[in-house]
């Protein structure tokens, strides 16, 4: 891009493309948070029953494995565990498409440029 | 006529004869002088025209190196003239153009530099980072904006560059037209000496041939001269020829009795020398020659004797 030559057009497609990978992230991030969660209460349960088993049920002892390690897994990606983390990633999320749905809207993009 | 008379006739038509052959060498001798006359006036008058002819070349040579000298001067002119043109159109092109640099560069507020920084800033933050939808709206618009300034500095950035290299085309054009208006002045001054040297040589050609022309009417003058001696000398030649024909019969009469003259004597003498043969034997060898040829005597009678 020609930072002396820059036209809208162009300025906000690239703001579209930043608003799409922010989204993409957002909603990943989001998607891993609940799935801790629905982990976290997998693993939970899954300790409970092989816990009250004498002799633990094999596939019940593998299934409580995977899903540990996928909670690890999660877990390792994720840079901040704490509740309020969905509500922010809700919010981004908000924002994205807010800002997506602002800066692809031509009619409006039109009258702030004229605006 | 008797021989006294024949004798007188003889003499004075000699003697006349005499004169006239006087008379004609003394014409010959003028017509010799006048004939050294006109070869020197013809001479000088033929050195003139040369000398005429001479310097009418050279002046042609002086006026065509002035004519091509002056031809040489007008397309320089020409040539300096298309180059002040030039320069002036330049000149404006140089004046609007710093108007529209110092209006860009009002415009643009900043130097292309500072604006180029900013915006690199601001459009990393707008395109990079997470920053709310407000925000946005308000980093667009100034980048937008920063992108104008910047496009506006850039443009004033090259008429500036246009604007020096104008000034310096100008310059350059300007030393051309001094040196061709020292190269002019120098034409000029040859151009004017080779006409001066040629109309030198026209006063001296006038003159040349003023001389020469006095000269061949000497000339001619002398040539008109020359004909009356030229028909006294025929009309002196009749006469001699006529007192030659008077005189010719003259003179033969007189040889004639000269010679009968002298036959008479030299019988005399042979009579004579043969009387003295006859006594005394012994005459002159010049007598007996004339006895021998007027005597009657042979040389068989001598031996005989």
């Amino acid at each position: 891009m020609n930072v002396s030559e820059i036209k809208p057009e162009e300025l906000r497609k690239k703001l579209v493309a930043k608003h799409k990978n922010l989204l993409k992230e957002s909603k990943k991030q989001l998607k891993d948070f609940r799935r801790v969660t629905v982990l976290e209460e997998k693993v939970d349960q899954l300790s409970h029953w092989v816990a009250e088993q004498d002799e633990p049920d094999k596939k019940l002892v593998e299934s409580r494995g995977k899903a540990a390690d996928e909670l690890a897994e999660i877990r390792s990606r994720l840079t901040d565990h704490s509740p309020k983390r969905v509500t922010e990633l809700e919010e981004k999320i908000r924002g994205h498409e807010e800002a997506l749905k602002f800066w692809t809207d031509d009619e409006r993009a039109g009258t702030q440029e004229k605006g | 006529m008797n021989e006294q008379e024949l004798k007188k006739k003889a003499n004075a038509l000699r003697h006349e004869i005499s004169s006239q052959n006087k008379k004609l060498k003394l014409i010959y001798q003028e017509l010799g002088r006048r004939s050294s006359e006109l070869k020197a006036l013809r001479e000088r008058r033929d050195e003139l025209n040369s000398r005429h002819k001479e310097l009418s070349v050279k002046a042609k040579g002086f006026r065509e190196k002035r004519d091509k000298l002056n031809q040489v001067v007008k397309e320089v002119r020409g040539s300096r003239k298309e180059l002040i043109k030039k320069i002036r159109s330049i000149t404006t092109d140089i004046s609007e153009s710093k108007k529209l640099r110092d209006e860009l560069n009002k415009s643009s507020k900043g130097t292309e530099e500072l604006l180029e920084s900013a915006l690199n800033e601001k459009l990393s933050v707008l395109l990079e980072e997470d920053i709310p939808l407000k925000d946005e709206k308000r980093l667009y618009e100034l980048v937008l904006n920063l992108s104008e300034r910047l496009g506006t500095a850039k443009k004033a950035s090259q008429i500036h560059e246009k604007i020096v290299s104008d000034f310096s085309d100008v310059k350059s054009m300007d030393d051309k037209i001094d040196s061709t208006s020292n190269q002019l002045k120098d034409l000029s001054l040859i151009a004017d000496e080779y006409h001066k040297r040629a109309l030198a040589l026209y006063d001296e050609m006038k003159k040349v041939r003023s001389e020469a022309n006095e000269y061949h009417k000497k000339l001619t003058d002398k040539y008109k001269d020359s004909s009356p001696p030229r028909e006294q000398i025929q009309s002196i030649k009749d006469e001699i020829q006529k007192l030659s024909e008077e005189l010719a019969p003259v003179s033969e009469a007189l040889e004639k009795l000269r010679s009968e003259r002298e036959d008479k004597r030299r019988k005399e003498k042979a009579v004579e020398a043969k009387e003295k043969l006859k006594s005394t034997k012994r005459i002159s060898l010049r007598d007996f020659r004339n006895l021998l040829e007027h005597g009657g005597v042979s040389l068989s009678d001598v031996d005989d004797s």
